[in-house]
């Protein structure tokens, strides 16, 4: 088991390694720039102490930027690897296809994570230059904005193992980033549905992956007060069980796959 | 306590689905064993079934039927591969690591620990020739130079048994001769080493045994030895020239460099028919000889309807 | 680096297309007012729904955008008709003046006694902008960008000209900003009474300028008239807030004459004022203390 763990972290530094070496940090960085660009669109419109503005702007890109740098990041792991047959060597060794699984979702998810904290970090001193303060909530949105990159990886990188990479970016981004849309759709859609619509429409809403209460963006927009600490928890913990869920059913799908 | 064979198969049955609807048959029955210790080449034309074969052993497919084991562990278990050296019929290495870094990879898989990790690699860099190239990106490397580094991953922990398909594909004459000797090396230390190759002149070099497949079949299995003396001819040179009209089946002809005739017989019929012509047509003999024939012509001849 | 190159070569094509987009959009101007049954066969129009609809749809999104701002985050919905058949209200807010008029009905996420979703709908009243009750109003000032960003997508949202002066002119204390954007607005869109009429109003209260208010304003009430007589051929009708923002105009420009010494006019202007909007009952007044003034009262 320590010994598989040991397998998981050196693919987990070789994905990492593979970005670093793609350089994508130049990516990253001039996206970082864009949120930068956008935010100084302020200066534009000539009016001051535009708070909410460059708050806005600001989180809206780094949202953005980080769910298509990690679903992208996720997507192309095990197609690469089956279609370059980097893979065979690797699992010619002792490593179990689980370990393989883990180490990739392990690279991707430290990728993902360093590439939200870089963005709010970005952010961040851009609010501190402009003289906008920021309080609990922006680090409770950053903390909630890591955790669904863990759990964004883990649904792409088992969608990957169903579909092919384009279906699975185009997919995955429509899910991510039309999820608050759904969210907000059936509420709307709730009270004029009966019988089995209803029944339908519920439990789609209940299954469905609610990426849309990992967005605490515009409580740190509007200076909302920080959100309780046992929600955060209960997020944590939504977050596990959803992730575990979608690594199980890949481990599986892994473990079963014809090479 | 009987010592379990390198390998194991038993009436394996592999079946690819191209569709829904169909279904191909890469292996049927294939049942074969490889002792300790013994280099066993497994030779076929392609699509025979050879690389279908060796990925059930890793565990990379799952068989339709039949049992299949290495070391008397089931094949592709972690604990099986432990003791496992694959060398994958078509490989790419991660392009953006070095040669170092990559064996480096490879070691910890292997699970080798960390402080002799550097030692095993910059050995086996050593030993594949790619000392001088450790700092080198692969995406710089040749076809050849990945195959040597293929074969360096599959040697990284000493394992006892060796996969090694199309071991000698892509690479230069230098090149297989290094890889000669290191199979005589793994050899001559007792290492089981199971290898498909469509070299023959290798197969006939450092084989003991060879495991003739076509069309998902074996063939035949015999000790190379065996069918080496299974193809000699009987070479007849006759005392001046001499040009027959005819000749019996299985016999041809050749003119040695001193203007004599020669005749080769490829079987104990023709060569008693090519007497039996001689003696009536009253022809001298000036010396009767030995050659080995080709295993080339005689894959050919026992697949009979393509190259091996 | 290559992959570097494409990024901002993709980025130098955007920004090319949005220049060429901004170099082009004057040689082609909409010089008459689009009648809602143009609208209907424009939205039949594949070029329309491929390009038009776009700009419409971002235009849109930044509406909504600044009612989200307008309420701290939280997003108001309008009552389904259920809710109205139980007596439930959309409450209209038009404290801002009558161009900035909208609604606010209950909240988007329900309170927890409306909710079905349980716990994820607890976890939503928290992680999303919420609050039960009447939606309170955030410093409009954080809107302007907004409007001037739908303005650049959609340049006939009369709308946001009309909102987007306002606040800038009431609540950022910047007037001759407001009235050139109302001017770049009436430039885009000449037909529309109501950024005529917010003009009038801005020359009026902000800059005391009469002559100007008048002139303005009675273009403004002769853009609304043949908008009526428009609409009346098509069997349709102003909205009550333009009736609002129509009685406005009247009672605005009764008053510039008013200021002008001009009390017949006034007295005439108000008049027809309550004949064009006869609910509209401050004209009343204006007219009874115009007719006062003439008669040297």
């Amino acid at each position: 088991m320590g010994k598989q763990v040991s397998k998981s972290l050196a693919i987990a530094y070789v994905t990492g390694l593979e970005s670093v070496r793609r350089k994508d940090p130049y990516v990253v960085l001039i996206l970082a720039g864009v949120i930068v660009l956008g935010a100084g669109l302020m200066a534009q419109f000539g009016v001051e102490g535009l708070h909410k503005f460059v708050k806005d702007v600001g989180l809206t890109v780094t949202t953005l930027f980080s769910i298509v740098i990690c679903v992208t990041t996720a997507a192309r792991q095990l197609p690469t690897e089956i279609e370059n047959r980097t893979l065979y060597p690797l699992l010619g060794k002792p490593l179990s296809r689980t370990a393989f699984y883990l180490g990739k979702y392990l690279g991707v998810g430290i990728l993902s994570s360093m590439v939200v904290v870089l963005f709010f970090l970005v952010v961040r001193v851009l609010l501190a230059i402009l003289g906008i303060p920021v309080g609990t909530v922006f680090y409770q949105a950053l903390y909630l904005r890591v955790l669904s990159m863990w759990f964004i990886a883990a649904g792409v990188l088992c969608l990957s193992l169903y579909l092919t990479q384009g279906a699975n970016v185009t997919i995955s981004l429509l899910a991510c980033l039309c999820m608050q849309l759904f969210a907000h759709s059936i509420l709307y859609l709730h009270d004029t549905l009966t019988g089995i619509r209803l029944r339908l429409a519920e439990t789609v809403y209940w299954l469905a992956p609610h990426l849309e209460l990992f967005d605490l963006s515009k409580k740190v927009i509007h200076d909302w007060p920080p959100v309780p600490g046992w929600v955060i928890a209960v997020m944590t913990l939504y977050a596990i069980l959803y992730t575990g869920l979608l690594l199980g059913i890949g481990c599986l799908r892994m473990r079963r796959m014809t090479l | 306590m009987n010592t379990p064979n390198a390998v194991d198969i038993e009436n394996l049955s592999i079946t690819y689905r191209p569709s829904r609807r169909s279904q191909l048959h890469a292996v049927s029955n294939l049942s074969l064993s490889v002792a300790p210790g013994q280099v066993v080449g497994f030779i076929g034309p392609n699509g025979a079934g050879k690389t279908s074969t060796i990925k059930v052993l890793m565990g990379f497919m799952r068989p339709a039927q039949g049992k299949v084991s290495v070391l008397g562990l089931t094949a592709g278990s972690v604990e099986a591969r432990e003791r496992t050296g694959y060398l994958p019929e078509v490989a790419l290495y991660y392009p953006f690591l070095t040669a170092r870094e990559t064996l480096l990879l490879y070691a910890r898989l292997q699970g080798l620990e960390r402080h002799t990790r550097s030692k095993a690699v910059n050995t086996l860099l050593d030993k594949v020739g790619l000392a001088d190239r450790r700092d080198d990106r692969l995406q710089t490397f040749s076809k050849g130079m990945l195959q040597r580094i293929g074969l360096a991953q599959a040697l990284m922990g000493d394992p006892d048994v060796f996969l090694l398909d199309e071991i000698t594909g892509g690479l230069d004459p230098m090149a297989r001769y290094d890889v000669r000797e290191i199979l005589f090396e793994l050899k001559s230390r007792g290492k089981t080493v199971f290898f498909s190759s469509h070299e023959l002149s290798e197969v006939a070099l450092v084989c003991d045994r060879i495991v003739l497949i076509d069309q998902g079949r074996v063939l035949e299995e015999r000790a190379l030895s065996e069918v080496l003396a299974s193809i000699k001819r009987v070479v007849v040179v006759t005392e001046g020239p001499w040009n027959p009209a005819s000749l019996p089946e299985g016999v041809g002809m050749r003119t040695t460099p001193e203007g004599h005739s020669a005749f080769v017989a490829a079987s104990e019929q023709a060569y008693l028919e090519l007497r039996e012509q001689l003696a009536r047509e009253k022809i001298a003999i000036a010396r009767y000889c030995e050659e080995s024939g080709s295993l080339e012509d005689y894959f050919v001849k026992r697949i009979g309807h393509k190259g091996a | 680096m290559q992959k570097a190159a494409i990024g901002f070569g993709v980025l130098a094509c955007l920004s090319c297309a949005g220049f060429l987009a901004v170099i082009a959009s004057p040689h082609f101007p909409v010089d008459e007012r689009q009648k809602p049954s143009e609208f209907r066969a424009a939205r039949e129009s594949v070029t329309f729904s491929l390009l038009g609809q776009v700009r419409m749809s971002i235009g849109d999104l930044m509406w909504l955008k600044t009612l989200e701002y307008l309420h701290n985050g939280i997003i108001y919905r309008m009552p389904t008709e259920a809710e109205r058949s139980q007596g439930a209200e959309a409450h209209e807010f038009t404290g801002m003046g009558a161009g900035a008029a909208h609604v606010d009905g209950p909240t988007l996420v329900p309170g927890k006694e409306q909710d079905w979703r349980g716990v994820l709908g607890t976890l939503n009243r928290h992680i999303e902008p919420w609050r039960p009750g009447h939606a309170q109003h955030s410093d409009p000032q954080e809107l302007i960008p907004w409007y001037q960003v739908l303005v650049r997508f959609n340049p006939h949202c009369v709308q946001a000209y009309v909102n987007g002066a306002f606040f800038m002119a009431d609540f950022a204390g910047e007037p001759e900003r407001a009235r050139d954007f109302l001017l770049a607005g009436a430039d885009k869109n000449p037909w529309s009474f109501e950024i005529q009429a917010t003009l009038g109003k801005l020359y009026f209260e902000r800059f005391q300028d009469y002559e100007l208010a008048r002139d303005t304003l009675k273009s403004a009430t002769a853009l609304a008239q043949e908008e009526k007589a428009y609409l009346k051929r098509h069997e349709d009708a102003f909205d009550e807030i333009q009736e609002q923002l129509l009685g406005e105009t009247y009672l605005f420009l009764a008053r510039s004459y008013e200021e002008l010494g001009d009390y017949d006019r006034a007295v005439d202007t108000a008049e027809a004022g309550m004949k064009a909007v006869p609910g509209y009952q401050l004209l009343r007044v204006e007219e009874r203390i115009a007719t006062r003034k003439r008669d040297g009262g």
